[in-house]
């Protein structure tokens, strides 16, 4: 009888075991998807146009087409999020939409190709991922390859444009990277690129007295949060696995300080471990505290816990067994870990990429009394990095980001103090421009209010005149 | 209130169920079930306070489990067409559970909740957030069919 299957398929069903989790699990699952999507290169971004999302990929990928199918939105993309912002999360993991254009054909239904770059390939192949994303074909800019190349880090690069967005492709090793920016001279672009090539690849740059052998250094990644960059991060890819630092501020003396100099300091004392397993032991996330506002990730990510083990007891200076004797005996999905591993308030992560400031939609952090806190992103009132009450922390330049919406980051070139920005039926918001790092441009974060469109971005001058500006309808991230 | 902690602890298990059975693969379930608690948990000031807060995280595991299984669709499509490899489904592993994922969207949902869950019509009208009478028109369908798929006699049609 079928009442008889039904009732015995849905009692097997109820007794079929589901593997542990937790929810402290929630937390790890949603930064490990966010260090995912930095996993290795940084992405300067820029508003240009219509043109809003620069994102790059890990270093091992090759090359993807995600194309469009029927002009249908792929994911449930949030009633606010219009067609033409990318959702990169509905990507598989470890692939990473990096721009989109008409080069390359386009689908049958007319709509553009989206493709991610990769590494070691220029060559835009067919991937089996489908991503559909209601683009029109009108607002895509078409890339033009230009016969310019400038010198990044020693090495000829080859300079093209999209719409009023410059991209200076380069490779650092074995890796080729982009950089891309709007509104700067090829020459700023170019000093930038140097910058970024200098301190993640070049010998004894940043990062690389750290790392453990065979690790090589990536590329570093700006974090920012509105109208202020409040941190750094940092990845490196080795063999096997990857290690991600991200810190709570931008002054890399102090974090030099920390890492490698402070005296008494011990290099990457572990406070413990902080993740547990996952999914039966498929996933080990430590972390390390370093001292005030940096923090350490190595991740089993991808690869064996042997493999990973070894990691870290190179870190650690340790045997791997002795690691291993550590990670079994801290039990795994315990929240209370977090309290026993840092005694201070920091952000869990903080990469942006690609001009969207992907933090983590939930993040956890702790006040100075190892209570927990849980910190949303905007969209809740609290802008992350900061306490609870709001205070700014490290320093009084972090201010509160407007409670929702999505933001970009425009990098700027120097003669640009701030950034006007007027949206439809509301007043214009002025965001002043911060230069965080010398010869790098400056940075300032626009904010775009949920559902808000930006009509007019202007780039002004000290003195107020009009030095640039992008006329809307602008897709900001 | 209740914590997080222990409405997760409550509930995670069997929305994992309900979702392997409609999804085929144990895998996909606990993401998307994962995926629907995550949105609880950004969200739980507000959600703490429904009346039936298991019944809201069931409703966006299932909506997620729906729009997956149409991009899955659209995807394939879209493969065949470029002449790449279609995206494989996973195989079923039960033969009632392959059939009810052969049920549309609903039907399947109300099984899974019927069955899987043995949970009563009203309770998967709350669910679901229909009426009790479109779920019983949705179950009868669904038996029916089910019936001719599995080449059983339906008890409730006779």
């Amino acid at each position: 009888m079928l009442d008889d299957r039904l009732t015995t398929a849905g009692v097997a069903l109820r007794e079929a075991p589901v593997p542990e989790t937790s929810s402290a699990a929630l937390d790890r699952r949603r930064r490990a998807r966010q260090r995912r999507r930095v996993a290795t290169v940084a992405a300067i971004a820029l508003v240009a146009g219509s043109v809003g999302l620069i994102e790059l990929t890990r270093p091992d990928a090759k090359s993807v087409h995600v194309v469009d199918e029927d002009g249908a939105p792929e994911v449930q993309v949030p009633a606010p999020k219009a067609a033409g912002q990318l959702l990169p999360a509905r990507l598989p993991d470890g692939w990473h939409l990096t721009g989109w254009s008409e080069r390359g054909g386009s689908s049958p239904a007319g709509n553009p190709t989206i493709w991610v770059y990769g590494q070691a390939s220029e060559e835009y192949t067919l991937h089996p991922y489908a991503a559909v994303l209601d683009i029109p074909s009108s607002t895509i800019p078409t890339v033009q390859p230009t016969d310019e190349t400038v010198l990044v880090h020693g090495t000829p690069a080859k300079i093209a444009s999209t719409g009023d967005l410059r991209h200076i492709n380069f490779r650092l090793g074995t890796r080729n990277l982009t950089v891309l920016g709007s509104l700067l001279d090829d020459e700023t672009l170019r000093q930038f690129a140097e910058g970024v090539a200098a301190d993640a690849g070049a010998p004894g740059g940043l990062g690389a007295s750290w790392l453990p052998d065979g690790f090589t250094p990536i590329l570093l990644a700006v974090s920012g949060y509105g109208e202020t960059v409040a941190g750094r991060s940092f990845d490196w890819a080795g063999p096997g696995g990857s290690l991600h630092l991200s810190t709570a501020t931008n002054d890399v003396d102090r974090i030099e300080q920390l890492l490698w100099q402070e005296p008494g300091t011990e290099i990457l004392r572990r406070k413990g471990v902080t993740y547990g397993r996952r999914r039966q032991g498929a996933e080990i996330t430590l972390r390390w505290v370093i001292g005030d506002g940096v923090t350490a990730y190595a991740s089993s990510e991808g690869i064996s816990d042997d493999a990973f083990l070894d990691i870290v007891s190179q870190l650690e200076e340790r045997t791997p067994a002795e690691v291993a004797d550590e990670i079994d005996r801290v039990p795994s999905n315990d929240n209370a870990m977090f309290q026993r591993t840092v005694s201070l308030a920091v952000p869990i992560f903080d990469d942006w990429v690609g001009g969207r400031h992907y933090l983590a939609d939930v993040f956890l952090a702790l006040d100075r009394d190892g209570k927990e806190m849980l910190c949303e992103r905007a969209g809740s009132g609290t802008s992350c990095g900061l306490p609870r009450d709001g205070t700014p922390k490290d320093g009084a330049a972090l201010e509160p980001l407007q409670a929702s919406g999505d933001f970009g980051i425009l990098l700027l070139r120097d003669d640009v103090a701030t950034l006007a920005v007027r949206y439809r039926g509301q007043a214009t918001r002025v965001y002043p421009v911060v230069r965080p790092f010398a010869g790098y441009g400056g940075v300032a974060g626009v904010a775009q209010p949920e559902g808000a469109t930006v009509e007019v971005i202007e780039a002004r001058a000290a003195d107020g005149s009009v030095l640039g500006r992008l006329r809307g309808p602008v897709t900001l991230g | 209130m209740a914590t997080f902690a222990a409405f997760f602890a409550a509930e995670y298990g069997g929305v994992v169920r309900v979702l392997a059975a409609l999804t085929g693969d144990l895998g996909t379930a606990e993401d998307l079930t994962q995926d629907a608690f995550l949105v609880a948990q950004r969200r739980w000031d507000d959600i703490a306070a429904y009346d039936r807060p298991e019944a809201w995280v069931r409703r966006v595991a299932l909506n997620m489990s729906m729009a997956r299984h149409r991009r899955l669709g659209r995807e394939a499509r879209a493969l065949l067409r470029l002449r790449t490899h279609p995206v494989e489904l996973p195989e079923p592993a039960d033969e009632v559970w392959a059939a009810v994922r052969t049920l549309p969207a609903r039907q399947a949902q109300v099984i899974a909740l019927v069955y899987g869950e043995d949970r009563a019509v009203d309770d998967v009208a709350a669910i679901l957030g229909c009426g009790v009478e479109t779920v019983r028109t949705h179950l009868r369908r669904a038996r029916a069919r089910l019936a001719e798929l599995l080449r059983e006699e339906d008890d409730d049609a006779r």
